[in-house]
């Protein structure tokens, strides 16, 4: 459920990028916030991947714990 | 400490790449012109809209249009609006044929920025002297003085791309950290057939977990990238969907994995499937793409990055970026592998 969320989450990022004021954030400035843009994803992604081993390893220390 | 250096080695070379992937400027150059078409004989006013330009503090500014090696118009009566804008008059040289108009190259130089080109800048078209009319404006045979270059280290100036090329140092060192972390799992994999040593299997499958986040980021950053350059997030290019097909070969490498009740039997056909995978992960992202049309630079005809695109400012924060990225990914790895082991030891013992 929470992925299907996420993804949805994702797809209505997607679509509030579409928005005009967006556009020309992105397409002003030589384009420097579409760098951004990546380097956040980037950053969100490297995030991501410590967060679950994060917790799937707090969910280890329980079993052990247990 | 020491032993850690590596992963203090590529955060190093990470934040490296971002600091200075971002803190180097744009090399000036020329964002467009207004009128881009004028007719032979007229005498203009061109707008010029410069990037990163110094135009105000200039002192030799020369402005030329330029139709190919021998001929030449010079801009006069420059005035110069802001660091970025500035208007020059052009008397343009008759054009005689009716057919076919000509494309000019705008050239823009000065001692600060250097010359920058903006190549079909104004299209020139039909303009006859009239009956009565004299021919008062020629060609130049060249130009007049020495074209600047610009000193100091800046990254390449291209239309379209303007500082998203600063991308390269973020987008393509993942794909080809990817590629290396793959390598290393299908490593792990052969090594798990042949020792049948468990913690190979860990490291194969942490490795390819790694692989798998690079390659989503891949997809993730490419389509940013894609949307404001090529215009859309997903263009069918060919080596785009070539790489999604290749990270759902791999999605489905994790769902295999979790189909088995037996360890033994998961870790043995998984680590067959991850050596294939890997098998036809190179021909889909360097074979195929290569044979059809693609928007991707070094594909389909197009030049790769090379050249005057990757010059030496770049390369000073790509390969570097290339290194940082894959030790990341390794140590990222390395957490899920110790992770893997840890699970195997406990849960063992207390299950059991």
């Amino acid at each position: 459920m929470r992925k299907v969320k996420m993804s949805m989450g994702f797809l209505l990022m997607c679509q509030m990028l579409n928005a005009q004021e967006t556009q020309s954030l992105m397409e002003g400035s030589g384009k420097i916030y579409v760098v951004l843009a990546t380097v956040l994803a980037i950053y969100f992604g490297v995030i991501l991947f410590l967060t679950i081993i994060e917790r799937k390893l707090s969910n280890l220390e329980r079993q052990i714990k247990d | 400490m020491i032993k850690h250096w590596w992963k203090i080695l590529g955060a190093l070379l990470v934040l490296y790449a971002f600091v200075a992937g971002l803190l180097i400027p744009l090399k000036p150059g020329i964002l467009d012109v207004s009128p881009e078409m004028a007719k032979g004989g007229s005498k203009i006013t061109l707008d010029i809209n410069a990037y990163n330009a110094h135009l105000s503090q200039a002192k030799e500014i020369g402005i030329w249009l330029k139709m190919d090696s021998v001929h030449f118009v010079e801009g006069n009566n420059i005035r110069i609006l802001s660091d970025n804008k500035l208007k020059t008059d052009f008397q343009l040289p008759y054009w005689k044929s009716k057919e076919s108009a000509k494309e000019m190259t705008l050239i823009l130089d000065n001692e600060i920025d250097g010359y920058s080109l903006l190549p079909g800048a104004v299209q020139l078209t039909y303009g006859a002297p009239d009956t009565s009319g004299i021919s008062s404006n020629q060609w130049l045979p060249a130009i007049n003085g020495q074209l600047h270059q610009k000193e100091g280290l800046t990254f390449p100036y291209r239309n379209i791309l303007y500082e998203t090329i600063r991308n390269l140092f973020y987008h393509v060192p993942l794909w080809f950290a990817m590629l290396i972390i793959l390598f290393a799992s299908m490593i792990y994999s052969i090594l798990f057939l042949s020792k049948k040593n468990q913690k190979h299997d860990h490291a194969a499958l942490a490795l390819a977990q790694v692989g798998i986040l690079y390659g989503i980021l891949g997809l993730v950053t490419g389509a940013i990238w894609a949307r404001w350059t090529w215009g859309d997030w997903w263009s069918f290019d060919v080596k785009q969907n070539m790489s999604a097909v290749a990270m759902l070969i791999y999605l489905a490498y994790f769902v295999l994995r979790s189909s088995f009740e037996d360890y033994e039997q998961e870790a043995r056909i998984s680590a067959v499937y991850n050596i294939f995978a890997f098998a036809t992960l190179i021909p889909l992202l360097f074979v195929i793409p290569r044979l059809y049309d693609s928007l991707h630079p070094g594909n389909g005809g197009n030049p790769g990055f090379g050249g005057e695109d990757l010059d030496n400012t770049m390369r000073m924060v790509f390969y570097p970026a290339i290194i940082g990225f894959t030790l990341l990914g390794i140590w990222l790895a390395n957490l899920a592998y110790r992770y893997l082991n840890l699970k195997e030891r406990f849960l063992d013992r207390y299950d059991n």
